[in-house]
């Protein structure tokens, strides 16, 4: 009875993280359907937990989210967080591995499969490319070109027999050499572009393009939905990476700007996730689950003899010991099961889109640029106020795009609806039209002071926590425009869904407290009482 | 008894422990080590330790580091190992005894109310750092070679260099 207990109490004790996790698990599903700021809301405060097995995945998450929203900020801050500790030896505690080994391999810290770990590397790359920050685009790419194990090598050389291989992360020498090219580095830049084409002979005329330099911007495009992790076969023990990417070939990508078709080096993706995850030498960990599931079979198997035969030969030990190697056994195969925890907001498929804008008959120079795909109309999305860059320092854009849950990207007006401190267009003080449309006049004389009048109002000019600490950093209303019921007043840069959502949707018309226009509106100058607090 | 030992597996068992950090990054450490021999070989290098007081000045630029290594380093730290350079420098009274003078960055200079103020420099501090990596799932290493030269912008010549080195390493777990 009292073992029964130690077993029911280590059962209980599996899953320390599991009531973060099923709060964390939600941000998916609002990620795919364009929900970013609700996703970001519930990972945030997860993400901030450093003392949680989850800690990396959620960063990542929170990153992913920031990324597709367009506050660049809080992704850098996300995934940099993420970062330290995916660069990290020694990260499980001694009780994690324990815990990990013996009962639950979910109670491990989660750095993904090989191929996550990849991606994450290559997420961070594309952040900073956005930034224009190429040296650390490459330091972080750079390490997701780490050695892998094969499984069905010829010379095994460890004791599981597999073999260490460089990596095949196309991809990632894509990257590599896109970012040492940049930095004036050709003979790197050469022996990385060479080495993709090697991997995937379908690169060659992206190569070509990158090495001619010829290109002022260039588009990084995620597209889909990332392979779904699930645990399957005996006990649970394996993990299967769904769809299966040999099922779904990738569609090719088209770009249009301004209405014209651009030529696309490689309407292929650089990488298909679909594909990629089916690969052993991409995942971790296996071996160690069906070992112990097949420990775990022959223990059930032969306490279930031992207790046949004691019970036969009146042996109260033999059936004693033969209950126990049962029990033994189960709880060996119940706890194999896999860790099915896999971060779902990564891609199906990654394309690398240069273009040249620069030659293109400008619109106030700024395009609309039309990104699709072959076979599927709804993760068609159009970009606004996208600008070019210089030939040798182009402007990189991030752009998310996936089918919305079934509903499509969202169809805007090339026209803005809202001005922005990016759309170069004549604009109220503050840059968003927000409160125009509520009567409020923001360029009149009279509110000159209008910035003080909103700080008076808690209005926030940059998303983020403000210099505040604890669950103070943590109020959604710190990262939420405007438009949305916060307390920001800024719009994320183009390329992403924010921008799109703050400059081309229809938003109810702003009702600023009172306060805000009390005085401005009948010529005053004194401030009225703060009622959200100065920040 | 019993139950202590119950008990006890239960807190080894639960795996609840903050996960740990542990890697092959440059420090705080580092970066105090790094400039104090840097600063230390650059005054005694005999092209500088041979100059008088009232030689014409070297006037010195100094950006951030370059970064060519495997490892995000933020701006801030690309700026402060060679703020913390420039500030171990401008302490010694070596500077004016061999008249050396530091002067902002370009960038920096113009975004003050009076840029054309700023002295033109005749020398260049810079820094680049490198790394040799070898990761896998199981280990990562990484040797660090920290470079420090000064330039003289007037005929490219290179008048000082010398490195910072060092090895870091880490392995994982099946686990990790």
């Amino acid at each position: 009875m009292r073992i029964a207990g130690v077993v029911m109490l280590l059962l209980a004790g599996v899953g320390c993280d599991d009531a973060h996790r099923r709060a964390a698990d939600q941000a998916a599903g609002l990620y795919y359907g364009c929900y970013y700021t609700e996703a970001r809301q519930v990972v945030r405060p997860e993400a901030a937990d450093r003392t949680s097995g989850d800690v990396v995945l959620n960063n990542l998450r929170l990153g992913m989210a920031s990324m597709a929203w367009g506050d660049l900020d809080e992704a850098q801050h996300a995934m940099l967080t993420a970062y330290e500790y995916l660069t990290t030896g020694h990260i499980n505690t001694a009780d994690r591995t324990a815990a990990a080994t013996i009962i639950y391999e979910g109670n491990r810290v989660w750095t993904g499969e090989p191929y996550e770990q990849a991606m994450a590397f290559y997420e961070l790359a594309a952040l900073y490319l956005v930034r224009g920050d190429i040296e650390n685009a490459r330091a972080a790419i750079r390490n997701s070109l780490f050695k892998l194990r094969d499984f069905k090598a010829d010379e095994p050389n460890d004791a599981e027999g597999r073999l260490e291989i460089e990596s095949q992360f196309v991809l990632g020498y894509l990257v590599l050499g896109l970012c040492e090219e940049l930095s004036g580095q050709d003979a790197a830049a050469d022996a990385a572009l060479d080495h993709a084409v090697r991997l995937n002979v379908a690169c060659r005329p992206l190569v070509e393009r990158i090495k001619r330099g010829d290109f002022d911007t260039f588009l990084l495009i995620d597209y889909g939905r990332g392979p779904r992790k699930h645990a399957v076969g005996e006990d649970g023990a394996q993990v299967r990476f769904e769809p299966d990417g040999r099922r779904f070939p990738p569609p090719e990508v088209s770009v249009a700007v301004d209405g014209r078709m651009m030529d696309v080096p490689m309407q292929l993706p650089g990488v298909d996730l679909w594909v990629l995850s089916q690969y052993p030498k991409w995942w971790s960990l296996d071996t160690v689950r069906q070992a112990k599931s097949a420990i775990g079979s022959g223990l059930a198997i032969a306490g279930a003899g031992a207790t046949v035969i004691g019970a036969g030969a009146s042996s109260k030990e033999a059936v004693y010991a033969g209950l126990g190697a049962i029990a033994a056994g189960l709880l060996l195969k119940t706890t194999s099961r896999a860790d099915d925890r896999h971060l779902a907001m990564l891609p199906h498929a990654v394309y690398l889109v240069p273009l040249m804008l620069g030659e293109l008959p400008e619109a106030e120079g700024r395009h609309a640029v039309n990104v699709g795909f072959t076979g599927d109309p709804l993760s068609t999305m159009t970009w606004h106020d996208i600008t070019a860059g210089v030939r040798g320092k182009p402007r990189f854009y991030y752009l998310r795009q996936h089918d919305n849950n079934g509903r499509g990207m969202p169809r805007l007006p090339d026209a803005p609806l809202y001005y922005t401190q990016y759309t170069e267009r004549p604009a109220p003080p503050e840059g968003l039209r927000y409160y125009l449309d509520g009567g409020h006049d923001l360029s009149a004389p009279a509110d000159a002071n209008v910035r003080e009048r909103y700080r008076a109002a808690g209005v926030v000019f940059l998303p983020g926590p403000q210099g505040l600490t604890g669950d103070a950093a943590m109020d959604p209303m710190l990262y939420r425009p405007l438009v949305l019921g916060g307390r920001v007043l800024w719009s994320p840069m183009p390329g992403s869904y924010g921008h799109e959502l703050l400059t081309r949707m229809q938003h109810p018309p702003g009702q600023p407290p009172p306060e805000v226009f009390s005085t401005g509106r009948s010529g005053g100058d004194t401030m009225s009482p703060s009622k959200g607090g100065s920040q | 008894m019993r139950h202590g030992m119950a008990m006890l597996m239960l807190l080894v068992l639960a795996g609840c422990g903050a996960p740990r950090i542990e890697n092959v990054r440059l420090d705080s450490a580092d970066l105090v080590a790094m400039t104090d021999r840097m600063a230390e070989s650059l005054l005694g290098n005999p092209a500088i330790a041979s100059r008088q007081a009232d030689d014409e000045p070297w006037v010195i630029t100094l950006d951030r580091v370059t970064n060519d290594t495997s490892d995000i380093i933020p701006e801030g730290e690309k700026r402060a190992y060679m703020a913390r350079l420039r500030a171990l420098l401008a302490q010694s009274p070596a500077l004016n005894a061999h008249a050396l003078k530091f002067v902002l960055p370009l960038a920096h200079a113009q975004s003050l109310d009076e840029p054309n103020r700023r002295l033109t420099p005749t020398h260049a501090l810079a820094a680049t750092f490198h790394t040799a990596d070898n990761y896998s799932r199981q280990a990562r290493s990484a040797m660090y070679v920290c470079a420090f030269e000064l330039l003289d912008l007037r005929s490219d010549q290179i008048i000082w260099e010398d490195r910072y080195e060092l090895k870091r390493g880490v392995t994982r777990s099946e686990w990790d």
